[in-house]
């Protein structure tokens, strides 16, 4: 920012301060905010890691706990020096980010894309409308959450030389009993990376036999739509992809006998590849895949599954 | 007659007197407390309405027409008692009446005796409490005896020497009425001609925008049972535990976890325990409110004019102002808030493929058009709903009408018909509102749809939020191709093909249209009706948002419905709105392996094009 003290030009560089508790994530930012502005990084972990971040301030949070209020006051006391705040957006960094605005009175934007600083005003974009759109804009805040994944990690190569304070974290006042395991058996297909789905067109329940072996080849997760979930009841509700059951976003998804009514297509649009395979080639699935293949499932599945060496 | 007989004789006459000065008397009481002004034509309305029900009516019609008879008679033996002997012609013919009469009343006692069991097993399966089970048999062994007390006297009338005997039974089940059936009747005397399409608004939005209305002032949802309107609690506090409502509902009939019934004896029970205070979801479980398709049939079928769906309105409200949604249907509720249409789809060019098949214009190109067609979210993203499109435009191509058609493209959204029924009010007016000022903007005085839900809306619910909704004409498709074929714009070539038909609860029971689509039908093919047809049809399981969601259930009520259309002996079932059609398609590829074929009505009427005529 530059600004004007009895005709001379005054020029103030804007500094940022990182923080994630997540190593990864910190080395992203950096990297994602590289030649835009400089920052220096908060984390919590082991001093020896310290070296691994190419900032030249570091301070370490001596311990993380479960409760975000202290981590947010511990940060807070080193926020003086600094203009622009960038937390990684996991669930606990969410929280530290909100209870900082709140703490400091400074405005923030959460999850963004992108950060510019135009005549000392940042500009930033993020998703809007779900997903569906990118909204940018030109804000006052200056604490922004950070979505994972949009930049690679920075990698040191050279030991950084760099100036290293510890920060204490006061006593919580929320503590973490236990933790339990989330039950075993209980699927997440919106986590899966490759989807085999069956519809009503695999015509009997020995299909899912077929099915199975395609996805336990493909190391994925079965999946249906509402006539075999809901009407049927050859799989459980949670294995239920369309507008009344899971969204869904594998990286392979492949569709069996599914005839593609919007109900299903809904669910399963924003996968990566969709390959369907279905007898009858005027079904609207044909539209929204891939690769197609019309033909009987129970000639095709088995091959695929030998060709892919079980 | 002895002396013994004629003091006893007119010692029960007088208490025959006294009992139906408690009935005027209670009757008065509760037409004060619900402010309803009882007039002579107002009573002449309802004779007539019940006799109208009684022609197109169920055998529970029938029956609950032979009780309000018998007990009609039953006053008339008792309080003409004294002059019937002078006047011998009435009393034959009385006497002749009471034949039918009994015929009923033993029916409607064979039926009430059944029921008694399955209510109870229905009450606990709900998790009714202890007070409202016992409620729930005290109601209906009362109306039991009522019933029985009138069957004796009519029986006992035929005996002479007896009359003090038929004047005790009479004015015993006389005072039953005074005190359980007043409130019920006057229920019905107000409420007779309230239109199911009615939706109480717990805000406009209009005045809020406006600053008429503070925002802060508004209340949606009930925290307490006192915060119900007081419409929804007289509702409650009517019910006398009849079963109709049970008995026609689609919820009940598939094992889902509601009873019309149950629902608002709960509320009323709990209200009589706990006092205004009390939660209403103390009882009501949050899947008995959601179970419910709003498909009507309760509000259609009650004998006393209670408005089943008012309450559950009221309380889905309630759940979606607390946030008690499940994933399903909070998604549904953000893509209809985010995306501009129900399906969480990019609404960008969701019409585009109209022009290009078409060559219809859109709206905002500026060219003059006379019906403005509304295409509607299932068309719009779903392949196979698209066909009934193509079809209506192909017969619009037939009739000469393509230039005079206009379309919505990108500025079509939602009509708001689910939110509204799934209790998110404001978003609906909000739809209602953007959309009546495109309306506005192009100047349109038609519109055409091929959804019941949407025609639903644009009749109804947009009036409500703005009255100027009055000026514009909504077609539903049938009705649009009736008009074209009455006035010779396109000819139907009749088939020896037996077809079925499956009214929207939304189109023909809310809204009456049975006519069109049955002369349509009719005159192309031969039309074999399901057993529930026209205004009192069976739903298909999608409406009230049920597209959307799922609850638990015993069998799904598509396939219940499609057992009944199967049972026509018909192999192709025509059906008037998407989602139906998309439901019932769904039931017959999982049941039927696809052997009913279930079309969109203008589709049937495309394949019946007459060209050469």
């Amino acid at each position: 920012m530059a600004k004007v003290y009895n005709n001379w030009v005054y020029i103030k560089f804007m500094r940022g301060l990182i923080f994630s508790e997540n190593a990864e994530l910190g080395k992203e930012m950096l990297n994602f905010l590289g030649g835009k502005i400089e920052c220096d990084v908060a984390f919590a972990g082991e001093v020896g890691e310290a070296g691994l971040f190419a900032a030249k301030k570091i301070f370490i949070l001596d311990s993380y706990p479960y409760d975000p209020q202290p981590v947010a006051i511990a940060l807070e006391s080193i926020a003086t020096s600094y203009d622009y705040f960038f937390v990684g957006a996991t669930t606990a960094g969410r929280e530290v980010a909100a209870m900082m605005s709140q703490d400091l009175k400074i405005p923030m934007e959460s999850e963004i894309l992108s950060f510019d600083l135009e005549s000392g005003q940042a500009r930033i974009s993020r998703f809007y409308y779900g997903g569906k759109t990118v909204m940018e804009k030109i804000t006052s805040a200056r604490i922004f959450t950070v979505m994972a994944g949009i930049a690679s990690p920075l990698v040191t190569e050279k030991p950084y030389e760099q100036e290293v304070t510890v920060v204490h974290v006061q006593k919580p006042g929320i503590n973490l009993i236990t933790r339990e395991e989330k039950q075993k058996g209980s699927i997440d297909l919106t986590r899966a990376d490759v989807i085999v789905a069956v519809g009503r067109g695999i015509g009997k329940k020995e299909g899912l036999d077929v099915a199975g072996k395609l996805a336990s080849a493909l190391g994925g997760e079965l999946a249906g739509s509402r006539p075999v979930c809901s009407d049927l009841h050859w799989l459980g509700e949670e294995r239920q992809v369309g507008l009344s059951g899971k969204r869904v976003k594998p990286k392979i998804y492949i569709a069996l006998g599914i005839s593609g009514q919007i109900q299903h297509i809904v669910g399963m649009r924003d996968s990566k590849i969709v390959i369907a395979i279905n007898r009858d080639k005027s079904a609207p699935i044909f539209n929204e895949c891939d690769y197609g293949l019309v033909g009987d499932l129970y000639e095709i599945v088995p091959k695929l599954v030998q060709a892919l060496g079980f | 007659m002895s002396l013994v007989g004629v003091i006893a004789f007119y010692f029960t006459y007088t208490l025959v007197l006294f009992s139906i000065i408690a009935i005027l008397y209670t009757f008065g009481l509760w037409s004060r407390r619900f402010s309803v002004a009882i007039s002579i034509q107002r009573i002449w309305k309802l004779g007539a309405e019940e006799m109208n029900r009684l022609i197109r009516g169920n055998s529970i019609d029938r029956m609950h027409f032979a009780i309000v008879v018998g007990l009609l008679l039953s006053i008339a033996f008792a309080l003409l008692g004294p002059a019937l002997p002078y006047l011998l012609p009435l009393l034959y013919l009385m006497l002749a009446l009471t034949l039918p009469a009994i015929a009923g009343l033993l029916l409607s006692l064979y039926w009430r005796l059944q029921l008694l069991n399955k209510s109870d097993r229905l009450n606990r399966k709900l998790n009714g409490s202890k007070e409202m089970i016992f409620n729930s048999k005290k109601l209906q062994v009362i109306l039991i005896v009522v019933i029985v007390f009138t069957i004796a006297q009519l029986i006992v009338e035929w005996i002479t020497g007896f009359e003090w005997l038929a004047n005790l039974l009479d004015a015993t089940k006389n005072l039953f009425i005074a005190i359980y059936y007043a409130r019920p009747s006057i229920n019905l005397i107000k409420n007779f001609d309230r239109p199911i399409t009615k939706v109480q608004l717990p805000f406009e939005l209009k005045k809020i925008q406006s600053g008429e209305v503070d925002a802060a002032q508004v209340k949606v949802g009930v925290d307490k049972i006192g915060e119900l309107s007081s419409d929804a609690i007289a509702s409650c506090d009517s019910c006398v535990e009849i079963g109709a409502c049970e008995a026609a509902c689609p919820a009940t009939a598939t094992g889902r976890l509601l009873s019309p019934r149950v629902l608002v004896r709960k509320v009323s029970v709990l209200k009589e325990s706990n006092g205004d205070d009390a939660d209403p979801f103390k009882e009501i479980l949050d899947d008995e409110v959601w179970s419910c398709t709003t498909c009507g049939a309760c509000v259609y079928s009650c004998p006393v004019g209670v408005d089943h769906l008012g309450l559950i309105y009221q309380l889905r409200r309630t759940m979606v102002e607390k946030n008690r949604l499940d994933q399903k249907k909070s998604s549904l509720l953000m893509n209809l808030m985010q995306g501009g249409n129900s399906m969480g789809l990019p609404n960008y060019a969701r019409n585009s493929w109209i022009k290009d098949e078409f060559g219809i214009s859109e709206a905002r190109e500026g060219k003059p058009f006379e019906y403005l067609l509304w295409v509607g979210c299932m068309p719009s993203f779903d392949e196979r709903s698209r066909e009934s499109v193509r079809s209506l435009l192909k017969i619009v191509r037939e009739a000469g009408l393509s230039d005079k058609l206009a379309y919505l493209g990108d500025e079509e959204t939602c009509c708001g018909d689910p939110a509204r029924r799934l209790g998110e009010e404001g978003t609906f007016q909000n739809y209602a509102l953007t959309n009546i000022e495109i309306f506005k903007k192009y100047g349109a005085k038609k519109l055409v749809v091929l959804c019941a839900h949407g025609y639903n809306s644009f009749t109804n619910d947009y009036i409500s939020v703005d009255s100027s909704m009055k000026g514009i004409k909504v077609y539903h498709e049938s009705q649009l191709i009736e008009e074209l074929i009455e006035k010779g714009k396109i000819k139907l070539k009749k088939a020896n093909e037996d077809v079925t038909i499956h009214d929207p609860c939304y189109l023909a029971r809310y809204n009456g249209v049975v006519e069109p689509q049955r002369l349509i039908l009719s005159s192309a093919s031969n039309l074999k009706e399901p057993q529930q047809s026209g205004e009192r049809t069976f739903c298909c399981g999608a409406g009230g948002a049920n597209y959307w969601y799922d609850v638990p259930e015993e069998k799904r009520i598509s396939h219940e419905r499609l057992d009944q259309l199967s049972a026509t002996g018909a192999k192709v079932t025509v059906t008037l709105c998407p989602f139906c059609n998309s439901m019932l398609n769904d039931a017959s590829s999982v049941k039927m392996n696809g052997s009913m074929k279930v079309i969109d009505l203008s589709q049937f009427v495309e394949e019946h094009l007459d060209k050469n005529g």
